[in-house]
């Protein structure tokens, strides 16, 4: 049975601006479940309609099956992880976590144990006695999620709450955060606009634009086919390179031309395509220096070298296709040492392999073909 | 190749150390009038305010504290033709104050008292109730926040005799409703009960604007967020209240209580203009009872004695005050 299930939610502010658009999810039980987009697209709109903060304009919401869609956040057994903490500065970070199950008359003894069992789980026995405001950024991170998981709710939500740590807190907190779901196993669901903490955490990605779902899936599934090409250019990094151009068939030689470049499809370019107008996608990862000898022929892009990005594992190589910036990674230790010679404005060429590309429809919303 | 520039390296930095030492030495040998006459332009700038600070604060105040020692009246304060007379008393002044001798003192103390603690009380209450209010999404929230202001707005003078109009036995707005419905009418003003009444209610009017005004302010600087939480976590509307509202205005309420308590008990206009400090003086509080002293009784000494005593009392007042909020923080 499905833990959550939103069924055709939608939401519009002061009767004209739409937020969310008929949204349908169904999120089984234990799922980590994140959900990503760019700002302004609605997800934590969503969160907030989830948890109650919000009444949704249309539409239902589904915990364990009940309809939850206009109760108060107190009737549907839900802990949240704000942006900022929302730890209240005047209560010790015991009094923080314990709350929510004062409030609810949890006997004292229950309580007593359930924070000793929270605070073991995240290492801030040595903090409860202390205010928030005499904790560290990470510190303060980690009783917020405290005060959640004490209360042992039917849900977790999670709002963009590692956007205010440094880097490598961020990194260390993911791996935290994963450590616990897989601990205490309950249903989470998780907004941000980093693609990374969604690939990283996720369990299944929903990546919203507009107020609307555009694609559901695995890390995986998203990353590899993409459905259409705002999710193919928001998900992963460096951005997935897009080319709009005309494919030509002339006798068996099937070509792709964009701007002036005319990319000759080689083998393993076998998509049932018919000549038209496209965009074409290539992941970085796919679009690396060939060896010299064959690189230079009608299956390669042909760009001028923009910049070298050292990453130190790899580099990524930026480059300029017919006004466009195009971004190809190297890490073949060879291939890496031949760039570091190569100076801007070298030209370069870049092979293409028919198995690693995206064809999208030439349209506003560029539908994966 | 790479000794060399290692060498260089070694190099640069005794430079550098070299360099951080000559500036040590050059630090100590400086001396106090140097360093003054380096920040002379400071000083310069600061010394408009010493002066008048020192002019129109310090003097009078240590001239006040001087006289409160004296015998100082209208007949030995000295004019064009006749020289000062008046003596150095020691602390009579004080001795005749506190042991009631000829003063009503501790009846003006009390009344001072009740003025402040009531009319602070009130301030509050409805201070913090209209702020409440108005941070609500209500429609017409800016047209009440503007008409609020309006007892700030007015000269407090000019209300003062409003109320003082409308608290008229004869003609007064009040009594002309008492009589209207039937009612008794009231002397508000020449009964001692009803004329502290009215000083207070007065008072009330014109204080309140500024305690909604910093309540409103504390209230918008409380983040949604906490009030989210606690919704998550269950708070009701009272408990969020209690639980998030009150200990967050707790440090605005803590500063207007003390300004408010300060204003108040320094205050002499509203009582003057309104009651005058009647009916035989049972309206008084120490700040007009210190005024009568000087300006109708012409004792300068023993209102001097007034002021010095009012000012302690704040200073203790405040002081302890601090201290409660400190340990309760």
């Amino acid at each position: 049975m499905s833990n959550l299930s939103l069924k055709n939610l939608s939401k519009v502010f002061d009767a004209k601006t739409v937020v969310l658009r008929g949204i349908n999810l169904e999120i089984t039980q234990g799922e980590f479940v994140v959900l990503v987009g760019p700002s302004g697209c609605g997800k934590s709109t969503l969160l907030r309609l989830i948890a109650g903060l919000e009444q949704p304009t249309e539409g239902e919401i589904f915990i364990d099956g009940v309809s939850v869609a206009h109760k108060p956040p107190v009737e549907r057994d839900i802990a949240m992880v704000f942006q900022d903490y929302a730890l209240y500065p005047h209560m010790t970070v015991a009094e923080n976590m314990t709350f929510g199950l004062k409030i609810r008359k949890v006997p004292k003894a229950v309580i007593a144990e359930k924070l000793k069992t929270a605070s073991k789980i995240l290492g801030i026995e040595s903090l409860l006695d202390r205010k928030p405001s005499q904790l560290s950024g990470g510190q303060r991170q980690r009783v917020a999620i405290g005060r959640a998981i004490v209360r042992e709710p039917k849900l977790f939500l999670f709002d963009e709450p590692l956007s205010n740590l440094d880097a490598k807190l961020r990194a260390d907190m993911r791996i935290d955060l994963s450590a616990l779901h897989q601990r205490v196993g309950q249903t989470s669901i998780y907004v941000t606009h980093d693609q990374q903490e969604a690939m990283t955490l996720a369990d299944r990605i929903v990546v919203l634009d507009k107020g609307e779902i555009q694609q559901v899936g695995t890390p995986i599934e998203v990353y590899n086919k993409p459905a259409n090409v705002g999710v193919a250019t928001f998900i992963g990094s460096p951005t997935m390179n897009l080319f709009t151009g005309e494919l030509l068939f002339e006798g068996n030689k099937k070509t792709f031309r964009f701007g002036d470049n005319a990319l000759e499809m080689g083998d393993g370019f076998d998509t049932p395509l018919k000549p038209g107008s496209y965009k074409l996608g290539i992941r970085a990862e796919d679009l690396t220096l060939g060896i010299p000898e064959n690189e230079k022929n009608e299956t390669s892009i042909r760009a001028k070298l923009l910049v070298k990005e050292v990453h130190g594992h790899e580099i990524q190589v930026v480059a300029e296709v017919g006004g466009a910036r195009i971004i190809s990674r190297v890490s073949e230790r060879d291939l890496m040492s031949r760039i570091t010679g190569m100076h801007k404005g070298s030209e370069i060429y870049l092979p293409v392999h028919g198995g690693n590309l995206h064809w999208f429809e030439n349209t506003q919303h560029g539908a994966r073909i | 190749m790479e000794k060399a520039v290692e060498a260089k390296i070694i190099e640069s930095s005794d430079q550098k150390i070299l360099s951080d030492a000559s500036n040590v030495t050059k630090k100590s040998s400086l001396s106090w009038t140097h360093a003054l006459w380096q920040s002379r332009i400071a000083y310069v700038f600061v010394a408009p305010t010493v002066l008048v600070i020192l002019l129109l604060v310090i003097y009078p105040l240590i001239q006040g504290i001087w006289f409160s020692f004296t015998d100082m009246n209208q007949f030995n304060m000295g004019s064009r033709f006749t020289s000062p007379s008046y003596e150095f008393i020691g602390i009579r002044n004080y001795l005749d104050v506190f042991t009631g001798a000829g003063t009503a003192f501790y009846q003006v103390l009390r009344q001072s008292i009740i003025f402040t603690f009531t009319s602070v009380f009130f301030h509050i209450l409805i201070g913090l109730g209209l702020a409440l209010l108005l941070n609500q999404k209500l429609r017409g929230r800016t047209l009440f926040r503007t008409l609020l202001l309006v007892p700030w707005a007015v000269p407090s003078f000019v209300s003062a005799f409003s109320w003082r109009w409308l608290f008229n036995a004869e003609y007064g707005f009040f009594n002309l409703v008492l009589k209207k419905f039937g009612y008794t009418q009231i002397e508000w003003l020449s009964d001692p009960f009803w004329a502290m009444f009215a000083v207070i209610i007065t008072n009330i009017w014109l204080g309140f604007p500024f305690m909604m005004v910093s309540f409103l302010g504390g209230l918008q600087s409380i983040p949604e967020s906490l009030y989210e939480a606690a919704k998550v976590d269950g708070a009701g509307a009272i408990r969020r209240f209690f639980f998030i509202t009150m200990p967050m205005l707790r440090s605005v309420t803590f500063t207007v209580m003390l300004l408010g308590i300060i204003w108040t008990f320094n205050l002499f206009h509203v009582i003057y203009l309104v009651t005058g400090g009647g009916p035989f003086g049972m309206t008084d509080i120490l700040p007009t009872y210190t005024y009568m002293e000087a300006f109708q009784r012409w004792e300068f000494g023993m209102a001097s004695t007034y002021g010095v005593i009012i000012l302690s009392l704040l200073i203790v007042f405040t002081n302890i005050y601090s201290r409660m909020v400190k340990s309760s923080v």
